[in-house]
């Protein structure tokens, strides 16, 4: 328990003080936020706006997700790699589940904070939801299989880019421009029939457009079972590959 | 009793072999420098007792111990500096510390205990990324001075630093270390490896040779080093100059030479003489004992340093 409430800080404060995490894990999806309010959303229906502006909160909360385990927890992983952490760890009594453990936590505490100012600030800009228990608690549920799909691809990149700039823009690079084509950014309607299969297969667009259906009534399509099973299974997998490269990458001994 | 055994030893990467068939022992007490260049095998071998790689073949004990069984007896400085530069110096050492298992309230106490050891009690509330050099290296050495461990792996701890803060941090792991704590440490520098109780020369992934820093540079027949720094180095200096050298081989440094020489007082003059009769200056010239740098260019015909011959 202490190697990994260790790592957790660690790894949490190592987050909230970095600059470039800060701001493409909260200001970026912030600014997004304003800009779907004042600029893209403007032609939606005004009895629409505020479903419409739930959703925009929705979607940028999936992107803070996103960014925050490919990029965020990518840069933690490279910079303690890139700085010979993990010889000194390896030299020590250090169990390596311990240390994912805690790096994950620090992540999920991360996202928590990130998705707390996003609902407030959405909410504030007049964004509603269509709020059951069951909703919510669906919600919840994909929300983390997307924080663990998300970390599952950050310990992928972050064991496998050597160098801590290469692995910071690697993250953000697959964060956003897998978020721009999934429907992240825009609404799935307006993707082409290939990346709409695209956004219901890549975990994180569609576990936003499963708790875009769970609580703010609308999405591009109407999920299915197989959508469900298909998220679980994909975010799952992606969560077990990353845990099997970080500690093959980081940890064995050579 | 034995702190540390290596027994034929062999570490190969791919089709290259690292370490070859190495064999030597280090005492419980004794401070033991392992002394290379860049690329001997040293770090390798560090690596191999810490627990951070594994061998190709052969065996290591760390106090009878297989080195993974034994890690909760070893302190190991890489390199790198590994502390965390987003955090203090007192958040570090308490990341540490409960990983190395202890509960939050003994990690309280050990904490303090640490940044007084290191004398880091002014700056323990900075953070790691504002440190200079010579304090992060303070904070690090705090990293394996836990109680329990008895084996201190020092790998290059001092590259970068100055040479008054080298012997400040070597003064400092003798003031804090217990006087049965085992050091094992690896560097380039002679100036280091004259610290050592007992030293080993390692090239090609092999000891070459070994004992006290006196008994190495006794085992070398020259009783001194002539330096000369001349106006230019040519091939008709360097051919001067070797006439004087009763060594193998004249050594050639960045900025001069080095003679191996029975009789400097006797020598230096004839050497001015003859360098400025050529039409060449003499900037410096001055004698010294041999080092553990000079000794190992006796044995090997290379410089620790990596300077070319």
């Amino acid at each position: 328990m202490n190697q990994i409430t260790a790592t957790f800080i660690k790894s949490f404060k190592d987050n909230i003080n970095d600059k470039l995490s800060l701001f493409w894990v909260i200001a970026w999806p912030l600014i997004w936020l304003f800009m779907g309010v004042f600029i893209f959303l403007r032609m939606v229906p005004e009895q629409y706006q505020a479903l419409a502006r739930g959703q925009n909160t929705i979607s940028m909360i999936a992107f803070s997700v996103m960014i925050a385990g490919m990029s965020s927890l990518t840069a933690n992983i490279a910079e303690d790699r890139q700085r010979g952490l993990f010889l000194k760890l390896k030299a020590m009594p250090v169990q390596p589940w311990k240390d994912s453990v805690g790096r994950i936590l620090a992540i999920l505490l991360f996202c928590f904070i990130s998705m707390s100012i996003l609902i407030t600030v959405g909410l504030i800009l007049g964004a509603r939801f269509e709020i059951s228990l069951l909703g919510i608690l669906k919600s919840l549920g994909f929300l983390s299989l997307s924080i663990l799909a998300s970390s599952g691809v950050g310990l992928i990149i972050g064991s496998l880019v050597r160098n801590l700039q290469g692995a910071i823009m690697t993250g953000v690079a697959v964060a956003v421009i897998t978020s721009a084509i999934s429907g992240v950014f825009f609404d799935y309607s307006m993707l082409p029939e290939a990346l709409r299969r695209f956004a219901q297969l890549w975990p994180i667009s569609a576990a936003n457009s499963l708790i875009q259906h769970s609580i703010a009534g609308f999405t591009g399509y109407t999920p299915t079972n197989l959508n469900i099973i298909l998220v679980v299974v994909i975010s799952l997998s992606f969560f077990a590959i990353g845990l099997i490269i970080y500690n093959r990458f980081c940890w064995r001994s050579e | 009793m034995n702190a540390i055994e290596v027994r034929d030893l062999v570490k190969k990467y791919k089709d290259k072999t690292v370490l070859n068939n190495l064999n030597f022992t280090i005492r419980e007490g004794e401070f033991y420098c392992l002394m290379g260049p860049n690329g001997s095998g040293k770090t390798t071998l560090s690596s191999i007792i810490a627990s951070i790689r594994k061998q190709t073949s052969g065996d290591v004990r760390v106090f009878g111990k297989t080195p993974d069984k034994a890690k909760d007896l070893m302190g190991y400085i890489p390199q790198e500096n590994f502390s965390d530069p987003h955090l203090t110096g007192r958040e570090n050492l308490r990341y540490f510390t409960r990983m190395l298992g202890y509960t939050n309230k003994e990690t309280g106490t050990i904490v303090e205990d640490l940044i007084k050891k290191v004398d880091l009690l002014e700056d323990a509330d900075k953070k790691a990324g504002k440190y200079s050099g010579g304090m992060k290296k303070k904070l690090e050495l705090a990293t394996i001075l836990y109680p329990g461990i008895k084996v201190l792996i020092l790998d290059e701890p001092t590259t970068g630093l100055d040479p008054s803060f080298r012997r400040k941090f070597f003064g400092l792991i003798d003031d804090v270390k217990d006087k049965s704590t085992t050091i094992l440490l690896i560097t380039h520098l002679g100036s280091d490896a004259e610290l050592a109780s007992k030293v080993g020369l390692i090239d090609n992934g092999v000891i070459i040779a070994e004992g006290s820093p006196g008994e190495l540079k006794n085992n070398n027949k020259f009783k001194n080093i002539i330096n000369v720094v001349t106006s230019i180095k040519n091939d008709r200096v360097r051919d001067i100059l070797n006439s004087f050298n009763q060594g193998d081989e004249l050594m050639e440094t960045e900025e001069g030479y080095k003679i191996y020489s029975d009789d400097s007082a006797e020598v230096i003059p004839k050497i001015v003489r003859i360098i400025e009769n050529g039409g060449y200056k003499v900037i410096q010239i001055g004698s010294t004992e041999p080092s553990l740098e000079d000794v190992f260019f006796k044995l090997t015909g290379k410089q620790v340093r990596g300077v070319k011959q």
